[in-house]
């Protein structure tokens, strides 16, 4: 389900709505029973409009890729809940991604960004598929040189900074756009802030599947976010052609040189960040707000379905040597699958309907 | 196409990307067997041999059973050229750079799918038919 909101004055004025002080008050709901539900999200600092203005028109500028063909909005596309349905990612022409795009929304809530964790902050997040050779392949800074002799940009810049182009401003405007591309209406949301009405029974079942002792999805899927921003290997498969294409080798070693690592025939997560043989193959627990609207799951998108993914984890997940020692076997019915499925539906809500601005100098 | 039989139109737009060697000579040798009646025979044989240079295509008329000479003129000669221009500039005016592009009744779709998702849109194109029929 998407907001009605088709412009971006709407969108800000609907930021101001929410921008009341953090809900630092809201407190955690007791069910009956043991399970320890996580607050509501809290309310998103308010952003600067001629910041997120500017974010907008960058985040859909073609010209922030090497060949004029690449915005960030062709991953992260604004109608599929700022994903893109594909099991790998879309890659710069020519070229074969590696991994799977996660989706923007609520991003602007995490501490750890990549499905590997190497970066720390959304504005870092934001420059490294502009640099990526496989991705946007841009130069940043000839991208700071590019916009410079735009004067629609050098306006825009101006009138968000007080000054002109530069690479901070590029990326910290590209991050005040993706902050206000929030979900937090949907039902389980509705349900933490009181509302014992906006579960359906089956998935009030699942709530209690997740969060309780039969799924114990909560052990990592924890916290406002349902992420604990950590790092696990569930075992999850390598795709066969990330193994045989070439191109896709290529991608995958040439990223991991980049990081001064040997070629290997698998993808690495979290080791890549921090040289802990523990961390091989461990990847970060992704957030799930609209998660129903964002197959295919995992880093590789290997899991085509909330069903597939549900049965993945009732076998414990897959085969790893160093898999997580959390997950085991769960024995769920197919009527406790089914009210898993229906809890994870319940965390899609309405989220921006945010369309491209005509291209600044255009 | 088979499962939806007779509901269902599939028309390819040519998208050569400008920085590759071969895209637009590929794309107008599929125009050229088009000439010729034989444009999917030609774009299949494209796809399963990859190999896209001057003498490649010339081998795959060939293998058709093309009029040769006819199909190696017209290549040369740049005939269709600006039947594929006509495309491209299709594919600019809608602002899609991406390939492979879907667009499904109106809705788009960027680069390759499981044929569940297609099966979604299909179907749910064919339901908003029947509905304003």
């Amino acid at each position: 389900m998407r907001g009605a909101t088709g412009c971006l004055a709407l969108l800000v004025f609907l930021l101001c709505l929410l921008s009341s002080p953090p809900d630092l008050l809201a407190k955690p709901l007791k069910l009956q029973g043991p399970l320890q539900l996580p607050s509501p999200l809290a309310v998103m600092p308010l952003q600067d409009p001629a910041k997120v203005e500017l974010g907008r028109a960058l985040f859909f500028d073609r010209r922030l890729s090497g060949d004029g063909t690449v915005s960030c909005a062709v991953c992260h596309i604004p109608d599929e809940a700022f994903a893109d349905g594909q099991k790998i990612s879309s890659a710069y022409p020519t070229n074969k991604h590696w991994r799977h795009t996660p989706s923007l929304l609520n991003a602007g809530y995490l501490d750890v960004f990549f499905w590997d964790g190497r970066s720390r902050s959304l504005e870092a997040q934001a420059q490294g598929p502009i640099h990526s050779s496989f991705e946007m392949n841009l130069n940043p800074r000839y991208l700071v040189a590019k916009l410079r002799e735009i004067s629609a940009y050098q306006q825009l810049f101006e009138k968000a900074w007080g000054g002109g182009v530069t690479l901070e401003r590029i990326v910290a405007s590209l991050a005040a756009f993706e902050r206000i591309l929030l979900v937090s209406d949907s039902p389980f949301d509705r349900y933490l802030r009181g509302d014992q009405t906006a579960l359906s029974s089956e998935a009030k079942q699942g709530l209690e599947i997740f969060f309780g002792s039969r799924g114990n999805c909560v052990q990592c899927h924890s916290g406002r976010l349902l992420s604990d921003q950590k790092f696990y290997n569930l075992g999850v498969a390598e795709l066969p052609e990330l193994i045989s294409d070439p191109q896709h080798r290529a991608t995958r070693n040439f990223f991991l040189a980049e990081l001064g690592l040997e070629p290997m025939d698998r993808d690495p997560g979290y080791y890549a960040v921090t040289r802990r043989d523990e961390d091989m193959g461990a990847f970060r627990t992704p957030p799930l707000r609209q998660v129903a609207e964002t197959a295919p799951y995992m880093h590789n998108g290997s899991l085509a379905s909330l069903t597939e993914v549900i049965e993945f984890f009732d076998r414990g997940g897959g085969d790893d040597p160093n898999k997580s020692p959390l997950l085991k076997p769960l024995g769920l019915s197919s009527t406790e699958k089914q009210a898993l499925e229906a809890f994870l539906q319940s965390l899609s809500g309405s989220y921006p309907l945010v369309r491209a601005p005509r291209p600044p100098g255009f | 196409m088979e499962e939806y039989q007779g509901k269902l139109r599939l028309v390819i737009k040519h998208y050569p990307y400008r920085y590759r060697d071969y895209s637009y000579l590929s794309a107008q040798a599929a125009e050229a067997a088009r000439a010729q009646g034989k444009f999917w025979e030609y774009f299949d044989l494209m796809m399963a041999e990859k190999k896209l240079a001057r003498e490649d295509l010339i081998g795959y008329a060939e293998q058709l059973q093309l009029d040769v000479a006819r199909f190696t003129s017209e290549l040369d000669n740049e005939t269709h050229l600006a039947r594929v221009e006509e495309d491209v500039q299709l594919a600019r005016s809608l602002d899609l750079f991406q390939t492979p592009s879907f667009v499904i009744n109106g809705r788009l779709l960027v680069g390759g799918r499981p044929i569940e998702k297609f099966r979604e849109l299909i179907d749910a194109a064919l339901a908003e038919v029947a509905g304003a029929n």
